[in-house]
């Protein structure tokens, strides 16, 4: 094992410790404590916006493969996906969904079928709509403008990986849709979300979705074990300077 | 309950064995991780399958639905249907035909849809520039620096203007983008340990964590 491979089991092991001991501190946690994250603060309004409209809500889930470097921008997708579509079926709905990969598809179309075949009340239910668009970025860009500009869209979120043709999308949504919500992890295409959102999720907070959302005792966990580590890292950093500096 | 035992023991397994070969140098482990990604691709190359059969059935539907898009689905279903039987009787992708198809179709539609993209930043940074906080005003203001940094004009208005753009990128843009990938890399963590440990199953029913579909 090299120096890199003992610094990384390490910081997993850190890691690994710190979610242990973040997940017995979050039932002691209240939501008032948290960062407030603008965009996970509106979803729930937005959705009620969609249901007193009778309009749609259309979520793109990006273009990462869960077989790539990226899945991890696509499960946080899927975290936000889920919330939307088990708020939506209370009253029959459900949302369209789109993706730029088939693995991610296959993903979403499970996850809402799930979701669509749970409703127990007496209400009809609306059919799950999941659709892969493309596999190529400026074609998945294309289907997404067009869903934008021939249907009727109230409410659009865009979150998981995305490259430039974000801007694409991003900016035909600001355009045409009431409520522009997105979410990119990729340092080049954030300005992108910044400029054509309402509210975005930029960087780490894509990934905060299964805590803010849905309140789940790991996920919450999962937030305090990444605060240790980034201080532990930012700690790091500081005596290396120091040690760089006068030693 | 068996067969998501069964899905998650599997699931968990496979990561922590792909885990285990980036730290443990091992011919074996490498046989067998390598077989394991063999497989996860055949897996990928079908799910292509069954999203170009979402497709085809959605646009199918649209047409015999007499949708006022038909036309387009119907222009789609053609040239999928041509575009595919190119590429089983010419010979795969690398033929003749399919390049054609890829140099003179495809490719400048794509060219042309990212030219758009000069106009798009155009609309967005006027959107962008109307100053409603602390964080707009902020991004104007670092906008116009670069903007007129990166310009002759820049350093005829004042002759220090490129310098301070080069401190913008070189300082905070680099500490700003360098922590980000810190917390996305924290993040992508999270989200894979979870995923690595059973706590997010996305591929079984999770009964019994729906706690929170209630209407605020």
């Amino acid at each position: 094992m090299n120096e890199t491979q003992r610094v990384l089991l390490g910081l997993l092991l850190v890691f690994i410790a710190a979610w242990v001991v973040g997940r017995r501190r979050a039932g002691r946690w209240l939501p008032d404590e948290w960062r407030a994250i603008p965009a996970f603060e509106r979803l729930p309004s937005a959705i009620q916006r969609v249901v007193e409209q009778g309009r749609a809500l259309h979520i793109t889930l990006g273009r990462g493969s869960l077989w790539s470097g990226v899945a991890m921008d696509s499960l946080a997708g899927i975290e936000v996906l889920k919330f939307i579509a088990r708020r939506l079926r209370l009253t029959g709905q459900m949302p369209l969904v789109t993706t730029g990969d088939a693995t991610l598809h296959l993903l979403a179309e499970d996850q809402v079928h799930r979701l669509g075949c749970g409703q127990a009340s007496g209400l009809s239910q609306a059919k799950p709509d999941v659709r892969w668009l493309t596999a190529t970025p400026p074609a998945y860009a294309t289907g997404v403008m067009g869903i934008l500009a021939h249907e009727p869209v109230e409410v659009n979120v865009m979150t998981g990986f995305f490259g430039a043709e974000y801007l694409l999308m991003g900016e035909a949504g600001a355009q045409r849709v009431a409520v522009p919500l997105g979410g990119a992890s990729e340092p080049g295409v954030l300005p992108f979300v910044f400029a054509t959102s309402r509210a975005a999720l930029l960087g780490e907070e894509l990934y905060a979705a299964g805590a803010y959302l849905a309140h789940q005792p790991w996920h919450l966990g999962s937030l305090w074990a990444q605060d240790v580590v980034r201080w532990l890292i930012v700690l790091a950093l500081i005596v290396a300077v120091l040690v760089n500096t006068w030693l | 309950m068996a067969s998501r035992l069964v899905s998650v023991s599997v699931a968990m397994g496979v990561g922590l064995l792909v885990l285990a070969r980036y730290f443990i140098a091992d011919a074996q482990l490498d046989a067998v991780v390598n077989q394991l990604l063999s497989i996860a691709s055949v897996v990928a190359a079908f799910a292509l399958f069954l999203g170009l059969a979402n497709l085809a059935r959605f646009h199918l539907d649209r047409v015999r639905a007499h949708s006022s898009q038909r036309l387009y689905s119907a222009i789609l279903l053609a040239a999928l249907a041509a575009t595919v039987t190119l590429g089983l009787i010419g010979g795969g992708p690398n033929a003749p035909w399919m390049q054609l198809v890829f140099n003179s179709v495809l490719f400048p539609l794509q060219a042309a849809l990212y030219a758009l993209l000069a106009f798009f930043i155009l609309t967005a940074t006027y959107r962008a520039f109307r100053v409603r906080n602390v964080e707009s005003a902020l991004f104007v203001i670092f906008a116009l620096v670069v903007l007129l940094g990166q310009t002759p004009a820049g350093a005829l208005l004042w002759e220090e203007l490129p310098a301070i753009k080069d401190w913008v990128f070189d300082v905070p843009v680099l500490a700003g983008t360098r922590g980000i990938l810190i917390g996305v890399s924290l993040g992508t963590l999270a989200t894979g340990i979870r995923v690595l440990f059973g706590v997010d199953r996305p591929y079984v029913e999770e009964t019994g964590r729906d706690t929170h579909g209630h209407l605020s």
